[in-house]
């Protein structure tokens, strides 16, 4: 993971370096400036140093929380982060909750219960799947925000209720697309299960329905569940950046949009850079997850 | 007289492919207590369904028609829970590939104390000492270790050691055993069917034994019933099914094993395929495979004939002479 | 119906056919929607009522009318003839990306699965790092270095597609690969290469077919969203997602203009999808 992380930040930072032009004329744009100051700035950013020493300046501060100055505001990159940040993390954690506890339970439910319900929930989440996130947000906020006035259209809202309020649109908004997938995986795995060797057995032993289907089909079946809802969890970050845009939301999203619009790169740097950690990180602890549900990939058990 | 088990006139329809096929046809068994009866025959012919419909485990929108009584109690029609009690408390399963059918994400000591604790209630600690001692009478040392093991960390032949231990704990008056040895090295599956009949046998258990291999039957049935597309074609001893086979497919059966005293150029085979219930022509299913095959033998099926004790399903089994072995009768199979 | 009766009566009724046994009436419907969008988007200057762009402001937001099949947007432009040029954009944006993506894919995933070892190892690497940057992001930054266009995203979005087809296609090579026919080959002294363009990718070809049509249908999702975003197509110019890029509209309760083009996302990746299922059932069932 760390090795990722290290080439992942590698990537960003050179991928500035990619772009047309010299790097301070990126930096400065379209503004024009005595040559005093364009040298102070290639000081400061360490522009005349080799490429790998700048790069190495850039992840140390980084590591100790400077992630540099924005050009286009000239106030720390890491003061607009941690502004940022809670809005989008209180989304995306939301938004996870809504995602793991409806898509499991749906589709568990749309195992246990075929028939009707079963095709119903299929067909949904067959066009449910295919809902751009942005949709969603526009049709939610269109429906129970303009509408029927039940939430706030607007903003991220101070205190926790006020906040939950103001959040309820965007996260299922944010939701709606890996709900509907994660559902049809549940229900997959499920049904697997249900009609697999292991529950076969533990039918043929008298348990009851409940225990059978909670620690024979459900337990296993959560295997490759969980594989699907992590990385559904890590693609919800790239989506805040829609859902804030869709919702006024001042999250990491929307900075990273307005960075990108006003040129500011030590921003954009460092925005991508948090969303892509937290991916690994995501990732890293939904592969730790996964090896203690299934003791058969446990490292370093001992062999008979 | 009230037999343990007695299946009459059990037929099973399942969903092949979208549509209903008949895969049992008018089976009829008993088994009593403490007794051995194995179920032989080729894959597809029925023998394992029978098993799984004892314990009206048939898959998803099977139908299950005839009569299965236990001690005497008719089970058709009987509820969930009934159904539930009485495999938690009566008859108990063996399943082909223990590899498959343990639960791989919990350990050994809970698939062993699981039915215990949830359908008995008992102390999950006095349950685990249980299948502790068990463990070590089917022949598995440190059971306690084994206990923490999770299914992976065993071989297939200590897995299905546990199986037949998990079996035992429950006490049951019938266990059902699905091919235990097939999937288990050659060298393993006498040790594990010894310990199996042994620990029956002194518990006073009955076994409904299932099983391709004939003379694996034969070791230690009371009793060998031969399955062949869905219908039992054959009930006898192990004895006289070896004197004087009835039924031409026994006949085809014994004929087309190896034999370690003897030396034979090759194996005699069963002409054609094994056929399914739902593939058999009208009347008995073996004519095309059957060398003393008459025009009335795809009018009907035989009805079930008791002849010197055996019971038999053919319309010739009076006049025929069939013989067990190659030497001395010859002629009875095609090349 | 008599449409459909004429085209299974047709002479190509054997082509049809085949088309029926793979993926079934819903998929000849879902892609028959398809094909209609992509006639329709072809022939959108012929077709279209009026120009996407004239502004009428004497009738913003009316709605159904004769003159406007769909009524007009909060500028007066016509939303039918909107949409129709607006396809345009929207379907050719995922097929540059898949089609870039594959181009990529399928000679990395065959060299990976065909050389095994530490090329492989390097690839899959290299696969899983791609993975670690949402495509979203990617054409973020993309657009940052080179500024909006259809162009930078479509070409971030075909990196970020190009791992998951690449998987896929490896994963299936891999299998394939050991089969005793590839074997067959070896022994008769075909190149490694021979082996990988005549046989093996054309064998796995139906995987990489259902991974490729699914994931256009994600790909028409994230093009639409980053127009939305005003990074893709740039007004004037115009595809389904920068039609629904109208807050105003919505915050009016003026829903009809942005609905439409909603619609037809999600039918066109519904349809997509289905097809991409279907064909990937197919496979599996063919597999057994």
């Amino acid at each position: 993971m760390v090795v990722l992380l290290l080439v992942t930040s590698f990537v960003i930072y050179a991928s500035l370096f990619l772009a047309p032009g010299s790097p301070d004329a990126l930096l400065f744009g379209a503004h024009t400036v005595s040559p005093a100051v364009r040298a102070a700035v290639n000081r400061q950013y360490h522009l005349n140093d080799p490429f790998l020493q700048q790069y190495w300046y850039w992840l140390t501060n980084v590591l100790h929380g400077n992630f540099g100055t924005s050009i286009t505001y000239r106030t720390p990159v890491a003061l607009r982060l941690t502004a940022a940040a809670p809005v989008t993390a209180f989304l995306v954690i939301y938004s996870s909750i809504l995602i793991i506890v409806s898509g499991v339970a749906l589709g568990v439910l749309s195992s246990l219960r075929p028939g009707k319900l079963d095709t119903f929930i299929m067909t949904a989440t067959n066009v449910g799947t295919a809902v751009p996130t942005f949709v969603a947000g526009l049709i939610l906020l269109a429906f129970f925000g303009v509408k029927l006035n039940w939430f706030p259209v607007y903003g991220a809202g101070a205190g926790f209720f006020d906040r939950l309020h103001h959040l309820t649109l965007p996260a299922v908004a944010l939701a709606f697309w890996a709900v509907a997938y994660l559902t049809r995986v549940t229900r997959t795995s499920m049904r697997e299960e249900l009609q697999g060797d292991p529950v076969l057995t533990a039918r043929s032993r008298g348990l009851s329905r409940r225990v059978v289907i909670q620690r024979h089909a459900f337990r296993n079946a959560l295997i490759p569940v969980v594989t699907v809802a992590g990385l559904q969890v890590a693609g919800l970050l790239a989506g805040t950046v829609i859902v804030e845009q869709v919702f006024g939301l001042n999250g990491l999203g929307e900075l990273l949009l307005t960075s990108v619009q006003d040129k500011d790169f030590a921003t954009v740097q460092a925005v991508s850079l948090i969303l892509v950690a937290a991916f690994i990180v995501v990732n890293t602890f939904v592969d730790i997850t996964y090896t203690m549900l299934d003791p058969r990939i446990r490292l370093g058990t001992n062999q008979p | 007289m009230t037999h343990l088990l007695q299946i009459e006139n059990l037929s099973v329809d399942l969903v092949v492919h979208r549509r209903y096929r008949k895969v049992l046809q008018d089976v009829s068994i008993t088994v009593e207590k403490a007794e051995v009866v194995s179920l032989v025959g080729e894959s597809g012919s029925g023998k394992s369904m029978t098993a799984r419909s004892v314990l009206s485990l048939l898959p998803a929108q099977g139908k299950m028609s005839g009569g299965i009584a236990f001690d005497g109690q008719s089970l058709i029609g009987a509820s969930y829970k009934e159904w539930q009690k009485f495999r938690a408390t009566k008859a108990a399963m063996i399943f082909q590939d223990p590899r498959a059918s343990i639960n791989p994400v919990h350990r050994i000591g809970d698939f062993l104390t699981e039915a215990l604790v949830h359908n008995r209630g008992m102390d999950r600690h006095e349950a685990l000492e249980r299948a502790a001692t068990l463990l070590e009478q089917v022949g598995i040392d440190d059971a306690t270790r084994r206990l923490r093991q999770y299914p992976h960390e065993l071989s297939g032949g200590m897995l299905q050691r546990v199986m037949i231990a998990s079996v035992l704990l429950i006490e049951p008056q019938l266990i059902l055993a699905d091919e235990p040895t097939t999937a288990l090295d050659v060298t393993t599956q006498a040790d594990v069917i010894a310990v199996l009949d042994d620990l029956r046998a002194q518990r006073d258990m009955a076994m409904l034994f299932i099983t391709h291999d004939l003379e694996l039957a034969a070791a230690f049935s009371d009793r060998i019933a031969v399955m062949y597309a869905g219908f039992i074609v054959e009930v006898s001893t192990p004895a006289q099914l070896h004197a004087r086979p009835l039924h031409p497919y026994t006949a085809a059966l014994l004929h087309s094993r190896p034999m370690l005293h003897e030396r034979t150029a090759r194996l005699p085979q069963i002409s054609g395929r094994p056929l399914s219930a739902f593939e058999a022509p009208p009347g008995c299913p073996f004519q095309d495979r059957c060398p003393y095959v008459q025009p009335r033998c795809s009018e009907s099926m035989p009805q079930p004939l008791l002849i010197a004790g055996s019971i038999v399903r053919c319309h010739r089994a009076s006049e025929l002479e069939l013989v067990s072995t190659v030497g001395a009768g010859g002629g009875q199979t095609h090349g | 119906m008599s449409l459909l009766t004429n085209l299974t009566n047709r002479e190509d009724h054997h082509l049809l056919r085949k088309v029926h046994d793979r993926i079934g009436t819903g998929g000849m419907v879902a892609g028959g929607f398809m094909l209609f969008l992509i006639v329709a988007a072809t022939l959108a200057p012929l077709i279209s009522p009026m120009s996407p762009n004239a502004i009428d402001l004497l009738n913003v937001s009316s709605g159904s009318t004769w003159l406007h099949p769909l009524g007009t947007d909060n500028l007066g432009r016509d939303v039918l003839s909107r949409l129709l040029w607006g396809a345009r954009p929207s379907l050719l944006g995922p097929t540059l990306v898949i089609g870039v993506a594959t181009i990529i894919a399928v000679p990395l995933a065959a060299l990976a699965g065909w050389s095994g070892g530490v090329i492989d190892q390097i690839v899959s690497r290299f696969l899983d790092l791609v993975f670690a940057f949402p495509g979203i992001l990617l054409a973020i930054l993309a657009v940052t270095l080179y500024g909006p266009g259809l162009y930078p995203c479509s070409m971030a979005l075909a990196l970020s597609y190009m791992p998951w087809i690449a998987r896929v296609t490896r994963s299936e090579i891999l299998r394939e690969r050991n089969k005793p026919y590839i074997k067959a080959l070896e022994v008769q002294g075909l190149s490694g290469f021979a082996i990988c363009v005549r046989h093996l990718i054309p064998n796995v070809s139906a995987t990489i077919w259902s991974q490729v049509t699914i994931s256009f249908g994600y790909a028409l999702i994230d093009l639409a969203a980053l127009s939305f975003l005003g990074l893709n197509i740039l007004p004037p110019g115009s595809d389904w997602g920068v039609m629904t890029n109208n807050e105003n509209a919505i915050l009016q309760g003026d829903l009809n203009q942005v609905l439409y083009p909603c619609l037809l996302i999600i039918l066109s990746v519904t349809s997509v999808t289905y097809v991409g299922k279907r064909l990937s059932d197919e496979n599996t069932r063919l597999l057994k």
